[in-house]
C-alpha cells in the first residue's frame, strides 16, 4: 500500500504554532470580487455574546446557522481575522466531491466496516446538504451538477481504487451505482484527453 | 461551484433575518481565551481580541488549520496544509466540457530525496463552462513549503509545476504555459488520523477548566463534504443535544486520537487534496 521509502513529515512541522492568519494573502480567484460584508464589523466590539464562533469559513455559517434557526434566543458573535470567509472554504478548488470510493477501504482497516459505512453515508449527506444550501443561491454559485471523473496515471492506483470501492457497494448496496468504472479508451472518448502519464 | 458565493450570501441571509441576535467582527482576530467563572458565572469565557475583550458563554472554534494556535494541546493532532490553486486559460486548445465533467487525477505519491518534494498523489481539475478557464490544483513541494499556515506566500515552484502539468493532460506537449489567470494558495486544516475533529473540548487540550469550548475542525481537503453537517452536529451539540445516531463517532475527540503518531502515513497521502 504505502512505498517503504516514505518520508516522515518531521514532528516540528506539524506542532508548530501556525500563527493567525496572515495579512495580505495571496488573492484567490473567487474573492476577487469582494461581497459587500467582506469587511463588516460592529461599530465596537460587543461586550457579550452567547457563543462565541471563531472563524467565518463554511464551518463557521453552518454552526451560527444552526443556533440562530434551532434556538430561540441564542446570541451568535462570529469572530474572523481577515475578511468574511477569507480562508480554505474561500481558496478551495471550485469542486464539491467526497472522496469516499478510494478511503473506504482504508476506513474499514483503520475503524471497522460499521464506523466506515457511517462516515460514507455523513460524506454523502453533506453533499446532499451542500446541494439544498447552494439551491438558495444557484445563480450566483455558478453550480454544475457534472461527471467527475477520476483518472488514474498507473494501474495499481486504479486497482486499488476498484477494490475499495467493489468492497464499498458490497457493504453498502444503497451506495451501488454512484461510481461507474470505464476503461481508458472511453476515458478518450468521453473526454478527449489523452491524459499521458507523466514522469516524475 | 462557488463556496465563496454561497457562503456569504448565506451569512448575510443570516444578518438579514436575525438581525438582533447576530453580530459578525471581521478584522477582528483573537489573541486569547481565557476562563473565569468567579468574574462571570453565565459568561466565563474571557475572548481576547485584537479590538478588545468579548465574554462569551461558549466558544466554537471553527478555526481549520489555524487552531493550533489557540490550542497548543492540539498542535500535531490538527496541522496547516498550504495547498496551491491556478487558474489557466487553454484558449480554443481544448474542447469546453465545463458543463458536464470535472476531474481527479491519481497517481501514486512519491518522494525525491534530491529536491525534498513530496509529489502527493492528487491533481483537482474543473473548468467554467462560461469561459472555458481551467481551476487546477494539486500539490508537489517540500514539507516545511507546505506543511505552513502561510497564504501571503506561494510555495516555490508550486504555481510553474501546476503550469506545467495541465496541458499535458491535454496531450499538448509543454513548450509553453497556457495563460495564468489566477494563482493562489490557501490552508487546508489537516488532522494526523485523517479524520474531522469535532465535538467538546477536553480540559487536557484546553489546558483550562470549564466545559464550554467546542471545536469543529480538520476536514484533511474535503470540507465540502464534512463541514455543513459538522457544524451542524456542533451546535446542536452545543445545546445539549444528543447526534450521536448520525455524527460518526471516530470524528469526535477520544483520547487514542491525542497521541497519535505523526508520520505521512498516519495523514496518508492518499487522503490530501
Amino acid at each position: 500500500m504505502t512505498d517503504n521509502k516514505q518520508p516522515v513529515i518531521p514532528p516540528a512541522l506539524l506542532r508548530a504554532d501556525p500563527g493567525l492568519p496572515r495579512p495580505n494573502p495571496t488573492q484567490s480567484y473567487w474573492q476577487r470580487d469582494p461581497h459587500a460584508l467582506a469587511n463588516t464589523q460592529s461599530p465596537s466590539l460587543p461586550p457579550r455574546t452567547d457563543i462565541a464562533i471563531i472563524g467565518s469559513g463554511i464551518t463557521g455559517l453552518s454552526v451560527s446557522k444552526t443556533l440562530l434557526e434551532t434556538h430561540p434566543s441564542a446570541k451568535v458573535t462570529v469572530l474572523e481575522t481577515r475578511t468574511l470567509c477569507s480562508g480554505a472554504t474561500g481558496r478551495n478548488g471550485g469542486q464539491l466531491a467526497a472522496n469516499a470510493g478510494e478511503e473506504y477501504r482504508h476506513l474499514v482497516q483503520m475503524h471497522g466496516r460499521e464506523m466506515a459505512g457511517r462516515i460514507v453515508d455523513f460524506t454523502f449527506r453533506n453533499l446532499a446538504k451542500m446541494q439544498e444550501l447552494i439551491n438558495d443561491f444557484k445563480e450566483e454559485s455558478e453550480y454544475q451538477q457534472v461527471r467527475k471523473l477520476r483518472v488514474f496515471l498507473e494501474d495499481d492506483v486504479f486497482e486499488g481504487f476498484k477494490r475499495s470501492v467493489a468492497q464499498m457497494e458490497t457493504e453498502n448496496p444503497s451506495l451501488k451505482g454512484i461510481y461507474s468504472v470505464i476503461d481508458a479508451k472511453t476515458v478518450l472518448e468521453v473526454c478527449w484527453c489523452p491524459f499521458i502519464p507523466m514522469a516524475y | 461551484m462557488w463556496p465563496y458565493r454561497v457562503v456569504t450570501k448565506a451569512f448575510a441571509a443570516l444578518v438579514a433575518g436575525y438581525s438582533s441576535r447576530l453580530t459578525i467582527e471581521t478584522h477582528t482576530p483573537v489573541t486569547s481565551v481565557a476562563y473565569s467563572p468567579q468574574t462571570s458565572s453565565s459568561h466565563p469565557y474571557i475572548v481576547h481580541t485584537s479590538r478588545g475583550v468579548i465574554r462569551a458563554t461558549k466558544i466554537a472554534y471553527c478555526t481549520n488549520g489555524y487552531t493550533g494556535n489557540l490550542l497548543p494541546g492540539i498542535r500535531g493532532l490538527i496541522y496547516p496544509f498550504k495547498g496551491t490553486m491556478t487558474v489557466q486559460d487553454p484558449g480554443n486548445k481544448v474542447v469546453n466540457q465545463g458543463h458536464r465533467l470535472s476531474w481527479g487525477i491519481h497517481y501514486p505519491p512519491k518522494y525525491d530525496p534530491e529536491t525534498e518534494r513530496y509529489a502527493y498523489g492528487l491533481y483537482y481539475l474543473a473548468q467554467s463552462p462560461k469561459t472555458g478557464y481551467f481551476y487546477f490544483g494539486g500539490e508537489n513541494a517540500r514539507f516545511r513549503d507546505c506543511v505552513t499556515a502561510d497564504d501571503s506566500t506561494l510555495g516555490p515552484g508550486s504555481v510553474s509545476h501546476l503550469q506545467q502539468a495541465l496541458p499535458q493532460f491535454f496531450g499538448e506537449g509543454y513548450s509553453r504555459p497556457w495563460p495564468l489567470v489566477s494563482s493562489w494558495s490557501g490552508i487546508m486544516g489537516f488532522s494526523s488520523d485523517g479524520l474531522p475533529v469535532v465535538g467538546q473540548l477536553p480540559s487536557s487540550l484546553t489546558g483550562r477548566d470549564g466545559d464550554g469550548e467546542w471545536i469543529a475542525a480538520a476536514f484533511n481537503g474535503y470540507g465540502m463534504a464534512n463541514c455543513l453537517l459538522s457544524g451542524e452536529a456542533l451546535a446542536r451539540m452545543m445545546v445539549g443535544e444528543d447526534v450521536s445516531d448520525w455524527l460518526p463517532s471516530a470524528y469526535t475527540i477520544h483520547s487514542w486520537r491525542l497521541g497519535d503518531t505523526v508520520n505521512v502515513d498516519a495523514n496518508p497521502v492518499k487522503s490530501v487534496l
